[in-house]
């Protein structure tokens, strides 16, 4: 499979906080949506951060479009459009002053399809941003990152804050996008329902290491949580385990193969849970042996 | 380097629009109301000085959003978005000259020349653009290494030393070949001071950008 965006062992140390990025690897395959998933301060801006060289990593490579980029490879970057969460762009610029710069920069930029994009956005081109609301910088943010056709588009907690009804608009737009085939988004959040509705993949981050990805299919129709008792537990293959939980009545057993499980243990409730409970599981729960063969 | 260069005038003219107003206004009451020699002296090297204070802090303004860090990822380098801050204080300097330089023309032209010597007008120029280049060449690196919370700081600490460094240099000249100098000498130290200034400005473009080259966001 084609890779749009690939991170090896990428490390990064923060000496200060004592944070580090741990070895972390995943890849975003051509023409697919990956959903970057982790609580705050997991170091999925972190992440971002060296993939785009706004961090410089200790160690590790980050290949995009399959090559290494560097400092200088303003080329590549002509492919990649960025949304960051908040103000990307300062309060005193307008839409049209921003597009004057933009036009400066970008090679690729499409004045015409920036035009396109405030007007279905309603985003006025002769105000100040600073009198923009948090949706209408965000719409904004997405129509710049859009204008000078990108091929990976990376946001980094772009939907948070948003209302439920911006967040769709602004989920529509990205599914739009990876409509061409050779067109991919990394989405980074910690709104696990935005990914389960458009993610194709999702890669899970916990204290600067990855934990685990999977496809958002596998997620939602392989992977399971059983409710065990003690000795229900106790009879489990240790490699079936990813993560457990002990609850009060119960133990809360995360599997890659629900079915499997349900044929084999047909007295254990098995339920497929949406994605923030399995990424609570394996956050707050026990490493089982399952959780390397999942990486 | 263009959508840069455009990036920066706007952030000069939101921090300094106001400023450029009234020296604009400022100068024309000075030449048609009150056209004292010392006055037009002090208002040519306010020009020079001011404008510094408007383009200097387009450095990293606005840090709080993520525009700095937005700007990396664009098909840029780290050397570009260091080089039209420079480019851009020149210009803005350069507009600071010209609106100096009407305002000396107006006077001539309603007043006739009211300098002493012809060399006045030429040390002045001197002695406020090479301010304005000394204080580029120390806020730039001083600014990146200390970061937006000194930025003020920085722009107070660089002027001083920049009144400083040229008092200073004016005075060992004077010191080696005056006190009564020839206008060819005194003409020739002036370009002395400004050619130390632009290489000041010249090798603190490289300075800035080895340090920003380290900057991370």
């Amino acid at each position: 499979m084609d890779h749009v965006l690939e991170l090896d062992q990428v490390t990064k140390t923060f000496k200060r906080s004592d944070f580090k990025l741990d070895k972390v690897s995943f890849s975003v395959p051509y023409g697919s949506i990956m959903g970057f998933v982790g609580e705050n301060g997991a170091g999925k801006t972190t992440t971002i951060g060296c993939i785009l060289n706004t961090i410089l990593r200790d160690s590790g490579d980050v290949k995009l479009f399959g090559e290494e980029m560097r400092e200088a490879d303003t080329d590549l970057r002509e492919k990649i459009g960025v949304v960051y969460d908040g103000n990307n762009f300062p309060a005193y610029l307008t839409a049209e002053r921003l597009s004057g710069i933009m036009q400066g920069v970008y090679r690729m930029w499409d004045e015409p399809l920036f035009r396109k994009y405030l007007e279905d956005f309603k985003l006025p081109a002769g105000q100040k941003i600073k009198h923009y609301s948090r949706g209408m910088t965000m719409k904004l943010a997405i129509s710049v990152a859009l204008a000078h056709h990108p091929q990976l588009l990376i946001l980094d907690e772009a939907t948070g804050g948003l209302d439920p009804v911006m967040r769709d608009e602004v989920l529509d737009v990205l599914l739009e996008f990876v409509q061409e085939e050779r067109h991919s988004v990394l989405l980074s959040s910690h709104i696990t329902s935005d990914l389960e509705k458009i993610a194709d993949y999702i890669t899970f981050i916990h204290e600067g290491r990855v934990i685990m990805t999977a496809s958002k299919n596998d997620l939602a129709y392989h992977y399971a949580v059983m409710r065990c008792r003690e000795s229900q537990f106790k009879a489990l293959d240790p490699q079936d385990i990813i993560a457990w939980r002990k609850r009060d009545l119960q133990i809360d057993v995360l599997v890659a193969d629900g079915q499997k499980m349900r044929r084999r243990f047909q007295d254990v409730v098995v339920d497929h849970v949406p994605v923030d409970e399995i990424m609570i599981l394996l956050i707050k729960g026990e490493k089982g042996e399952g959780a390397m063969l999942c990486r | 380097m263009k959508g840069l260069l455009r990036d920066h005038f706007y952030a000069a003219y939101a921090n300094g629009k106001s400023l450029v107003r009234i020296l604009f206004v400022a100068g024309i009451a000075i030449v048609a109301v009150y056209p004292k020699e010392a006055l037009i002296r002090y208002y040519m090297l306010l020009c020079l000085v001011m404008i510094s204070f408007v383009a200097l802090p387009a450095f990293g303004k606005d840090g709080s959003c993520r525009w700095e860090r937005y700007k990396l990822t664009m098909p840029v380098t780290r050397a570009d978005i260091v080089r039209s801050c420079y480019v851009g204080q020149f210009l803005w300097m350069f507009a600071g000259i010209l609106l100096s330089g009407g305002a000396v023309v107006l006077s001539v032209l309603l007043h006739g020349f009211l300098f002493d010597r012809s060399t006045d007008v030429w040390l002045i120029y001197v002695m406020g653009v090479s301010i304005s280049l000394f204080m580029g060449a120390i806020f730039y690196p001083l600014s990146c290494l200390c970061g937006e919370e000194a930025k003020g700081a920085s722009l107070v600490g660089s002027t001083f030393l920049a009144v400083a460094i040229v008092i200073g240099l004016a005075m060992l000249w004077n010191f080696l070949f005056g006190p009564v100098m020839a206008p060819a000498m005194i003409l020739l130290g002036g370009a002395v001071i400004l050619l130390c200034a632009l290489a000041a400005y010249v090798g603190s473009f490289f300075l800035t950008v080895g340090i920003f080259r380290r900057k991370e966001y």
